[in-house]
């Protein structure tokens, strides 16, 4: 890995990234978690989705318009995400936990959005490079709609309906593991 | 199996066997093999031909799923290999989208740095010269965004030409350029070939006449001809003819600027043959037929 250059990356990656999409669902999700707040109404299904489309956004920020131009550049795709994701990242975790703040009730963990974001990461790591983000976006949505719609049942499926939420870090754990066993493709 | 050999020099920088690539059932390189070496090479052939696919294999960006590659001496498939490959290489996709908000100065510089050049005055310097020889001299610094087409064409030409690279794979070039912008493609490709390897797909068989010292046809995955431009133009020879009125017997035929229709395929007895062009040799091919090789 050459760090120098990802160092100097950094500003420019900044600067290539569509940041309209995190701040757009960061307020709205802001200006819920106020109004539950204020009618003391307690967040519900909102919670879930806030959650997965904030893993859907980040997942969503490896989009890379130029990424055919840098397709045969020495510093990898692998390598140019794990920087747009960081990049993301600090400012969405913040935006996350302000929002989890925010809302009524126990707060909300960020295990739960990080297993989203990691298993939506690890799909696009995996799926051909021309459709990847867009699909992989969808992970965290359809996995906690899922979990939403159906997973009030009992059983196996139920159980893997809902990993993200009962058992948030090995889900990470096992993203984060596919993520770098592609780190070549 | 095809085979292509295309080699103006001893060296040969680019060697590929049995290369295959299938999107489906579909197969977009069919058992191709190619050896090149340094000078420009031009691929010609029809949409789907398989042209973007096999450049996209050399680029190091596709993986085949069958065959075996070897580029300026390392194989892309060995990731140390391929690092060491990229650092060398030149990469132009087609059409490709570039960052509206960022100046062609920022977005090379940028490119630079992702190939690895760290040294900021340095990557400074040879932006601005990468961007001087595409013609970009005046709009370094204005918006992507506010360029035409061909302008930000010519912005990712800058950044694949960045540190003169020994070998540049250049996926329909010249894009979006009007004529006089080809011409000054043309001396820049051909300066860039003197270094080593100029590999690039076109639809416009002038282009290949006037750059290119080798030619590649391709259609379905496969090679239909290599050769010189001079030997593409002569599979044409003796089957080329023009009259006043459409002719049945022909392979393919048009009307020319004068209003005559020209003719390719076997001329019927009595006409007069006329001179094969570049197009006449690769519209035979792309028409399925062998020629005369």
């Amino acid at each position: 890995m050459n760090t120098p250059a990802l160092r100097q990356a950094t500003l420019p990656t900044t600067r290539a990234i569509a940041w309209s999409p995190l701040l757009v669902v960061g307020g709205v999700l802001l200006a819920v978690a106020t109004a539950l707040r204020l009618l003391d109404s307690p967040p519900g299904s909102v919670l879930v989705l806030g959650a997965a489309t904030m893993a859907a956004v980040l997942v969503f920020s490896l989009r890379d318009p130029a990424a055919a131009l840098l397709a045969a550049v020495p510093i990898s795709r692998f390598q140019r995400r794990a920087l747009r994701l960081a990049l993301v990242a600090t400012v969405a975790l913040p935006l996350w936990l302000l929002v989890a703040d925010v809302l009524p009730g126990d707060g909300v963990a960020l295990g739960p959005l990080l297993a989203l974001a990691a298993s939506g990461v690890a799909v696009a790591t995996w799926l051909p490079v021309d459709r990847d983000t867009s699909v992989a976006a969808a992970v965290p949505l359809l996995w906690a709609s899922a979990a939403e719609l159906f997973g009030g049942s009992a059983g196996p499926a139920n159980d893997v309906l809902t990993w993200w939420q009962t058992d948030p870090w090995w889900v990470t754990a096992a993203a984060v593991t596919l993520v770098l066993l592609g780190r070549n493709r | 199996m095809s085979t292509v050999t295309a080699t103006t020099g001893l060296t040969r920088t680019v060697e590929v066997t049995g290369l295959t690539k299938s999107y489906g059932a579909r197969r977009a390189v069919d058992a191709l093999d190619l050896a090149v070496g340094p000078g420009v090479v031009g691929l010609l052939g029809p949409n789907g031909a398989g042209k973007t696919t096999l450049l996209r294999m050399l680029a190091t960006v596709l993986a085949p799923d069958a065959g075996t590659v070897s580029l300026l001496g390392g194989d892309p498939a060995v990731p140390s290999q391929r690092l060491d490959i990229r650092r060398r290489l030149g990469y132009l996709p087609q059409s490709p989208a570039l960052y509206p908000s960022f100046t062609p100065m920022e977005l090379v510089d940028y490119v630079a740095v992702l190939k690895e050049h760290t040294d900021r005055d340095w990557r400074r310097r040879e932006a601005a010269r990468v961007l001087e020889a595409v013609g970009l001299a005046d709009r370094m610094h204005q918006k992507i965004k506010s360029l035409s087409g061909g302008m930000r064409q010519r912005v990712a030409l800058a950044a694949a030409l960045l540190g003169s690279p020994e070998l540049l794979v250049l996926d329909e070039p010249a894009t979006g350029l009007d004529p006089e912008q080809r011409l000054e493609l043309r001396a820049l490709l051909s300066a860039s070939a003197r270094r080593g390897t100029v590999l690039l797909s076109t639809h416009n068989t002038t282009e290949v006449a006037a750059l290119c010292q080798h030619v590649v046809v391709m259609r379905t995955g496969r090679v239909l001809f290599q050769g010189t431009p001079a030997q593409l133009r002569d599979v044409a020879a003796g089957r080329v003819w023009e009259e006043a009125d459409q002719d049945a017997r022909a392979q393919r035929s048009w009307m020319t600027a004068e209003g005559s229709w020209r003719h390719l395929g076997d001329p019927p007895a009595g006409v007069t043959v006329a001179s094969p062009t570049l197009d006449d040799g690769y519209l035979l091919l792309a028409a399925g037929d062998p020629g005369r090789r």
